[in-house]
């Protein structure tokens, strides 16, 4: 048998925390569970998980502390979970080193696909570093970063500098969301505070690469937190 | 009545001239004495100028006065001037007296009469004032406006010294409550009288209404005078009317103070209750959904996957309206912090649209937006939440095989978006009242899907936040048209 990956909740309502083990379970994951955030941290440097699925509304201390705590001596990947309209909770989260979200409440579905994709980037992230070779391809999209093209339906898509920075950004961490905010960051610098341009040159991208841009497929938008690449279709 | 005046004047008359003679006599006894004596015949004059001074003092009016000099100083010459005992003067120095003291009295006795009735005006004015005064603060202790007309009518009948009515105006029922106060009586009658009734105990009588164009109080009552006296008080009467007046106006605004009052707190109760409902709620529902989904997988038997769908189904139903509820409290407690950035219109919508393909069933979703890239500073999870409530609505509203349209459009600088169905339209009686919290369509009440109505009002309060406006109205085709618009200071298009 092989090993099964650790997956560590922390989530204070067992009506929750017990159909995730339920589903994870089934799936194939170890599963520990622990209600209260210090427990969190003690049990995540104890027993280096592989993944943690963290609760922002903890009784004892903020999710936000939990999270930054751990990061400031592990790239462990964490999802955090928040409920409805605390756009701003997953913002600040995400910047502070979350890997991904969950808002309640959620699917078996979506659940196990944002594992999936933060233990997939976490495993990639430590066999390569430095530049993306190769090629990346999802739908009949298709990004080659050695030649620096982008090919849709075999046809060749012209895109501006900027455009095309973004895209490879976006699909270096397919699956995962970008916050708007880290984008920016990465593209323009630490000093832009207006995040329009992003906003054009997403329109721009949707419309070269989009069958339809008004429902993309490849570039999906997280409202007020930001866009997401998929990783299959 | 006319001769009671008459023979009261002259009695009055009689004492004056009374005063005047007795006065005068003792004035002519001091003057013999002082000549008697030897002492010079001048001194005789002055005590007359004390005696028309003290005539002046004594009686009310300038003729009085006036008299007395003239009289004193016919006296001074008929018996203190060569030759004696005639009106005739030899010496030219006595006529310089007499002239002199004639001159000086009647300075002194109108001057003396003028700051008697100037004192008088001052009493007058100071027990008018502290009449007024005793009013107004018996006024200010009243509460309630019964009770000013209560302590109204006790006030202007002691003032008047007469018996005083106030009739007030109907308020909810037909009849008008009557307040009486009798001459001397302490007690005041309160009763309910009809309109004949009124007309009896106004007749005959004086009535001030209290009260302006917009606001009738009621009328005070008061008997028809002639005496000279109360025509002095009455003309008190009008001031002492504006402070009932203002009395009863500030009693009224208490009273519809107290109510808004208890009626805000009894919101605010009902908004923490509903909010602390809805956050408990909120919790064990996601609970329920999300192990009903794994149910609906790990479940072998087809029947009882069909039996986890339908609790999977209903959760998100309640959760979708326990999140309704959640921020119509938000919403009204004013806690509502709109978060706004320059959006893409399409990506908005785009989710919108999304949404509504996963719940629209066969229906069909067109959406119809600019093909430039347009944003707009907004917060774009609210204006999705109003664009999802409103297809919501009109997914609810239409057939199996209906359409709904969402269209973006713009004009000068606002951004308009507008959400058109095909199916039932909204009724005329429903109008007035679709965007109201709570308000729920005639024909969905008691449908186990209706909602509890919170979705317009929560769209309402969104748009408005924004500084925009929505608009419902019937699409002459059939069907309905929800439009709304949201404000911008100038549209961007690409850089």
């Amino acid at each position: 048998m092989e090993n099964k990956q650790t997956v560590l909740i922390v989530e204070d309502e067992t009506g929750i925390s017990g159909f995730i083990k339920a589903i994870l379970t089934a799936n194939e994951y170890d599963v520990l569970i622990t209600d209260k955030g210090k427990t969190g941290i003690s049990m995540a440097a104890s027993h280096c998980p592989d993944i943690i699925l963290l609760d922002m509304g903890l009784p004892d201390i903020d999710g936000m502390e939990v999270l930054t705590n751990i990061r400031q001596w592990s790239q462990i990947p964490i999802i955090i979970v928040s409920a409805r309209g605390h756009e701003r909770e997953k913002v600040e989260a995400l910047d502070a080193g979350a890997d991904d979200y969950l808002t309640k409440p959620f699917g078996t579905a979506e659940l196990l696909v944002r594992i999936r994709t933060a233990l997939r980037h976490s495993h990639d992230a430590l066999q390569s570093k430095g530049m993306p070779d190769g090629k990346f391809r999802v739908g009949t999209l298709e990004i080659n970063y050695e030649k620096r093209m982008v090919h849709v339906d075999g046809i060749e898509i012209h895109l501006t500098p900027i455009e095309y920075k973004i895209l490879v950004l976006l699909s270096r961490s397919a699956g995962k969301v970008l916050t708007h905010d880290y984008i920016m960051k990465e593209i323009w610098g630490p000093f832009e505070k207006d995040n329009q341009a992003l906003r054009v040159n997403m329109a721009n991208i949707r419309r070269k690469i989009e069958h339809n841009p008004a429902q993309p497929k490849y570039i999906l938008t997280e409202v007020a937190v930001g866009y997401r690449m998929v990783e299959e279709i | 009545m006319i001769r009671q005046a008459v023979i009261k004047n002259i009695r009055n008359v009689c004492r004056q001239l009374l005063i005047v003679i007795s006065i005068l006599e003792g004035a002519s006894l001091i003057a013999v004495l002082i000549k008697s004596i030897g002492f010079p015949v001048i001194n005789a004059a002055v005590v007359y100028v004390l005696s028309v001074l003290l005539v002046a003092r004594f009686t009310r009016g300038y003729i009085y006065g006036i008299l007395a000099s003239v009289l004193c100083m016919a006296n001074y010459n008929f018996f203190f001037t060569q030759p004696y005992y005639t009106f005739i003067v030899y010496d030219k120095s006595d006529i310089i007296t007499i002239s002199v003291m004639l001159i000086a009295s009647i300075l002194t006795s109108t001057l003396t009469s003028k700051l008697l009735h100037a004192s008088k005006l001052a009493e007058d004015r100071e027990s008018q004032t502290n009449m007024l005064y005793q009013i107004t603060s018996s006024l200010a202790k009243a509460s309630g406006v019964s009770d000013v007309a209560a302590v109204s009518v006790q006030c202007l009948s002691n003032l008047l010294d007469t018996d005083v009515l106030c009739i007030m105006s109907a308020d909810q029922n037909s009849s008008r409550s009557l307040f009486q106060a009798r001459r001397g009586d302490r007690r005041i009658q309160i009763s309910e009288v009809n309109n004949v009734q009124i007309e009896e105990y106004s007749s005959e009588k004086k009535v001030i209404p209290i009260g302006d164009a917009s606001n009738q109080y009621g009328v005070i009552c008061i008997p028809v005078t002639t005496s000279q006296e109360s025509r002095e008080r009455e003309k008190l009467v009008p001031a002492i009317i504006m402070q009932i007046q203002s009395a009863m106006d500030r009693e009224k605004f208490s009273e519809e103070k107290k109510i808004v009052k208890i009626e805000m707190e009894h919101e605010k109760f009902r908004g923490n209750l509903l909010r602390a409902i809805s956050h408990d709620l909120r919790t064990p529902l996601a609970g329920i959904s999300g192990t009903a989904e794994v149910l609906m997988s790990n479940l072998k038997n087809e029947e009882d996957r069909d039996l986890a769908e339908g609790i999977f189904e209903e959760t998100n139903w309640l959760t979708q309206m326990v999140e309704n509820i959640l921020s119509l409290t938000k919403i009204e407690d004013g806690r509502l912090v709109l978060r706004k950035q320059p959006e893409a219109i399409e990506e908005i919508v785009g989710e919108a649209v999304k949404h509504a393909r996963k719940i629209a069933g066969q229906r069909k979703i067109i959406s119809d937006i600019p093909e430039d890239v347009l944003l707009v500073s907004m917060d774009g999870k609210l204006i999705l939440q109003v664009l999802i409530n409103l297809i919501d609505n009109a997914v609810k509203h239409t057939q199996s095989d209906g359409i709904v349209q969402i269209k973006v459009y713009t004009d000068k600088n606002r951004v308009w978006f507008s959400i058109t169905d095909n199916g039932s339209g909204i009724k005329a009686g429903d109008m007035p009242y679709l965007f109201d919290s709570f308000f729920v369509a005639q024909e969905a009440k008691g449908s186990s899907r209706s909602g509890i109505g919170l979705g317009l009002s929560i769209v309402r309060a969104i748009v408005q936040a924004h500084g925009g406006r929505v608009f419902a109205e019937n699409d002459k085709r059939g069907g309905a048209i929800f439009r709304f618009y949201l404000p911008v200071k100038e549209l961007d298009g690409n850089e």
